[in-house]
């Protein structure tokens, strides 16, 4: 009996012993309880390595801007919310997949959550940090320690933006004023709140636009006009306001989906045969709300693309160029986009 | 004093009618002789089912080192649109994207040194749905140059064209 109960006692400590060797710990932590529907959440993922030897942790679930899995579960009322991010499919990991973590090192990663899991509705949300892959966690040897991490939860409360899953499938048939935005690419709230404004402002300097070119006798000869599409005509003027009447027709009439997940340099893109969505890239989240290459005028550039509303080309570039292009060729300017968002943006000023 | 004025006068006009006659003659040659500053050539270089292989050659015909910006062009990749491109007469949508890139800076513009050439091969399958028949491309962008001042751009409306059967 005695020496069965030893035994016993020995397996459990053996087990106690493999249960603290847990290798890499990883732990999460907000900034703050509650969020309102005009902030983002931001997490904080650390990875502690409670071991006396350096340790390996596969790249691919640490959260950066390149992740490509769902690294949380997202839960509100104890249900799992959907994830919008990508998922890679990859061949297997290689050696310099893996990041190395120093005995008792930690280390820390940011990453904002409502780019990329619904948290669209109002409440309580339970976020924890789970991944299973056969190979995470190895040691210095290149065996497999780990394959699974799991943190303990961290609950937040969030104030929704009333755009669930289901509202933004359902968008592309929705044809309300301007409201209409569906979002893709993990638009963080920053970001969607940023492009409603800046819908709101192209609106407005498209409704401008198409109200002078409707005074056709009255504008015809001003510098407005002459600046960017050239020497005044009745057959370019017309084609010009017919431009501007579509470009605020797409605005008023169609569903937009706008896309975040451009990391490049430009300012924006689109495929012309694909209305009416519009990739934002890095320039545009740097560009004034209005004035010249503004967000605003941006989204007349883009809209200006697409076959269904102008078909413009970009055959100048700046201001400069396109000025050029005006006093050169006033044919090519009123097909070139950047005339159309130089006329609209009207900065400076001209009658 | 007044037969001088007379000639003058008559010396005058005869300056002034040949300086036209310069003026006309230099526009007309302008016009009609002077090749473009900026030549453009296509040539299809493979056609199988997955490629339609076109090289795409930019020439600086003038005697000046030129700075060119390779935005939109044939000789950046499928960032924009600068072809009409139609099949057996009907016209074939573009399917790329077109890039938004505001004002060029300095280092944007890139040399193309006096009668030198730069040579881009794209695949036109990337971006059109062509099947086969009587291929036209019409090479339809501006490219932006300059001497020396960015702020004083330039535009070179290419034409080349390239009529085959695939």
């Amino acid at each position: 009996m005695k020496t069965i109960k030893l035994t016993t006692l020995a397996a459990s400590l053996l087990i106690a012993n493999v249960a603290l060797a847990k290798g890499i710990e990883v732990d999460l932590s907000t900034a703050s309880q509650s969020i309102t529907a005009k902030e983002d959440l931001t997490i904080s993922v650390t990875f502690t390595n409670t071991e006396s030897e350096p340790l390996k942790l596969l790249s691919w679930y640490i959260p950066t801007q390149d992740t490509k899995e769902a690294l949380f579960k997202v839960k509100k009322d104890g249900y799992k919310q959907m994830y919008f991010g990508a998922h890679a499919k990859r061949a297997a990991p290689q050696s310099e997949d893996y990041i190395e973590i120093q005995p008792n090192e930690s280390v820390s990663y940011e990453v904002e959550l409502t780019g990329l899991y619904d948290l669209s509705v109002t409440g309580n949300y339970n976020i924890q940090y789970a991944v299973n892959y056969a190979s995470l966690v190895q040691d210095s040897n290149n065996q497999t320690m780990k394959s699974r991490l799991v943190s303990k939860p961290v609950n937040v409360w969030v104030e929704g933006r009333g755009e669930s899953f289901d509202d933004r499938t359902a968008a592309s048939d929705i044809t309300t004023q301007i409201q209409g935005i569906s979002y893709t690419g993990s638009c963080s709230n920053t970001e969607k709140n940023t492009l409603s404004s800046a819908l709101q402002a192209a609106s407005s300097i498209a409704n401008n636009s198409v109200s002078y070119l409707g005074n056709e006798f009255g504008n015809r000869y001003n510098a407005r006009y002459d600046t960017w599409f050239g020497n005044y005509s009745s057959s370019r003027w017309n084609t010009v306001r017919n431009n501007f009447n579509a470009i605020k027709n797409a605005i008023d009439t169609k569903g937009m989906t706008f896309d975040c997940s451009c990391n490049q340099s430009y300012f924006a893109y689109v495929y012309p045969s694909q209305p009416y969505k519009v990739y934002f890239c890095n320039a545009f989240w740097n560009a004034p709300l209005t004035g010249t290459d503004s967000k605003a005028g941006t989204i007349i550039h883009e809209l200006s693309h697409f076959n269904i509303v102008a078909g413009t080309d970009d055959i100048a570039y700046g201001q400069s160029g396109a000025k050029s292009l005006a006093n050169s060729s006033p044919y090519s300017a009123i097909q070139n986009a950047d005339s159309h968002e130089y006329f609209a943006e009207n900065t400076p000023y001209q009658n | 004093m007044f037969r001088l004025n007379k000639k003058l006068n008559t010396q005058k006009r005869k300056v002034l009618s040949f300086a036209l006659f310069l003026f006309i003659s230099n526009g007309c040659a302008n016009s009609m002789t002077q090749t473009p500053p900026l030549g453009c050539n296509m040539q299809l270089v493979t056609a199988s089912a997955n490629a339609l292989n076109i090289e795409f050659t930019l020439t600086n015909n003038t005697d000046k080192t030129l700075k060119v910006l390779p935005w939109g062009t044939a000789w950046e990749g499928w960032f924009n649109r600068f072809l009409d491109v139609s099949l057996n007469k009907e016209k074939v949508e573009y399917q790329g994207p077109m890039m938004k890139r505001g004002s060029p800076n300095v280092a944007d513009f890139k040399i193309l040194a006096t009668k030198a050439s730069w040579k881009a091969t794209l695949n036109l399958r990337d971006v059109y749905a062509i099947n086969s028949g009587d291929l036209t491309l019409q090479y339809k962008g501006a490219v932006t140059y300059v001497e020396n001042d960015i702020n004083a751009p330039q535009l070179a409306f290419l034409d080349c064209a390239l009529n085959i059967q695939i």
